[in-house]
């Protein structure tokens, strides 16, 4: 069953596709919360209530986003990033701006354009890997990673483009 | 609705905003422009892609154990659509002991008397409570305001994406290089007016800009914002207080005190019709 037959049946209050999605995702949403809170009773708590958002509206995340686990991934990010803030004002990711489906699609589904990226995201200098990971999954902004890190800013912002470059690139191959 | 853009937003700022680590006042001007701007909201989208990519391949972490079940548990319990605002009072400890008055009222006295032995014990759960309270209390405002934005950022898209409104652009005279300009949206029968400009130069010290509204009809203008322009150049003045029900002749820019003025009280220096 892919995603959008999942979706359909979850839309219809269908129990058992709720707890096949949750098993098709939970370790993405739960990895990424986990990897911004550090602390796994938070990250299930985050985790159940991102899953529990397509279980109250499937329709609307029909209606609106390409790739059901890039959307997963990106609200598990600002959930868990609210927690850790809770004061923040993150900009509204899931209600703005959107990619174009085909190419969340393309980018989250299709396993071999993801292993290519996996290779090139292992294969980011740390020097790289570090601001990106701060700026992802810390939600600092790039001054607060210049101060932590003693790094100039113009180098802080250039690594993180290049680390982006780097995803792109294998995305585009 | 798009239209040509003048300006577009320097990358490294577009990953802040794609990060949500913008300031609220870069944020507000950025999320105009991008409404507007083709080009960069393709950009915007391009490295969404790239940061939920990056994010799903990086290893991923078992779940801890019984997960699953907690889950299924919640979702067949059917609470899944209570807030946690509500589990919060639900489970407070003041509602509990409410509840446990009653029953204490319903006890044999030997058992009410060995019961009133623990009462000074329970003043200091109810003080733990009421501080409970207090905290949720103290979320209200963020609640409010969280709901305020949204809806203000639903408005601003139904806007942007209606039909009903004049495009009006202002720029200088005679048009050179970079010079400033502006864009207005503005629908007469709301009210409503979003403004971008770029190329704006800093105004002097104590000073801003002031856009106004020239009415078709005649008469004097009427104020439509203050705004000053960022490192970049760029401004923008969003839904400002405007009268309903008035055809707009054009618009003009002045430069004006900081606090704003009632009426122009330099030269127009942007204006469009």
């Amino acid at each position: 069953m892919d995603d959008a037959e999942l979706l359909e049946a979850v839309a219809s209050q269908d129990q058992g596709a709720m707890a096949a999605l949750f098993d098709k995702y939970s370790r993405l949403v739960y990895s990424i919360a986990l990897r911004v809170l550090r602390e796994p009773s938070l990250a299930e708590d985050v985790m159940q209530e991102v899953l529990l958002q397509v279980w109250r509206q499937p329709g609307g995340f029909v209606s609106q986003r390409g790739s059901l686990g890039a959307w997963l991934a990106v609200v598990a990010r600002n959930r868990s990033i609210d927690v850790i803030r809770r004061r923040a004002r993150l900009t509204p990711l899931e209600d703005m701006v959107l990619p174009e489906p085909r190419n969340l699609q393309r980018a989250v589904e299709e396993n071999h354009l993801m292993d290519q990226v996996r290779v090139a995201v292992n294969t980011l200098p740390e020097e790289q890997q570090a601001p990106l990971h701060m700026a992802y999954f810390e939600g600092l902004t790039h001054t607060e990673i210049s101060e932590r890190t003693g790094t100039p800013l113009g180098t802080v912002k250039t690594r993180i483009r290049a680390a982006l470059i780097a995803v792109r690139r294998a995305l585009e191959a | 609705m798009s239209m040509p853009e003048a300006f577009h937003i320097e990358e490294d700022d577009l990953i802040q905003y794609a990060l949500g680590t913008l300031k609220d006042t870069q944020l507000s001007t950025l999320t105009a422009h991008v409404s507007m701007c083709n080009t960069c909201r393709a950009e915007l989208g391009r490295i969404q892609v790239e940061l939920a990519s990056y994010s799903t391949v990086l290893p991923m972490t078992e779940l801890p154990g019984g997960a699953r079940e907690r889950f299924l548990s919640r979702l067949e319990s059917g609470a899944v659509t209570e807030s946690k605002f509500v589990q919060a009072r639900n489970q407070s400890r003041l509602y509990i002991l409410s509840k446990s008055f009653q029953h204490w009222l319903e006890t044999p006295m030997p058992l009410r008397i060995l019961s009133g032995a623990l009462a000074a014990a329970l003043l200091f759960v109810v003080y733990d409570d009421l501080s409970h309270i207090h905290e949720i209390r103290q979320l209200l405002p963020e609640i409010k305001r969280f709901e305020k934005d949204t809806g203000e950022l639903t408005e601003l898209k139904q806007f942007l994406q209606g039909n009903h409104a004049q495009q009006v652009s202002l720029r200088e005279k005679p048009l050179l290089t970079k010079s400033p300009e502006g864009h207005a949206l503005y629908s007469a029968t709301s009210g409503k007016l979003v403004f971008t400009a770029s190329n704006i130069a800093t105004p002097p010290l104590g000073k801003a800009y002031e856009l106004w509204l020239l009415p078709a009809t005649g008469g004097k203008p009427i104020p439509a914002g203050m705004f000053t322009p960022d490192l970049q150049g760029n401004a923008a003045v969003i839904f400002p207080d405007l009268p309903p029900n008035v055809q707009a002749g054009g618009f003009g820019v002045t430069v004006e005190d900081a606090a704003g003025s009632p009426a122009p009280t330099s030269p127009i220096i942007l204006s469009g019709n």
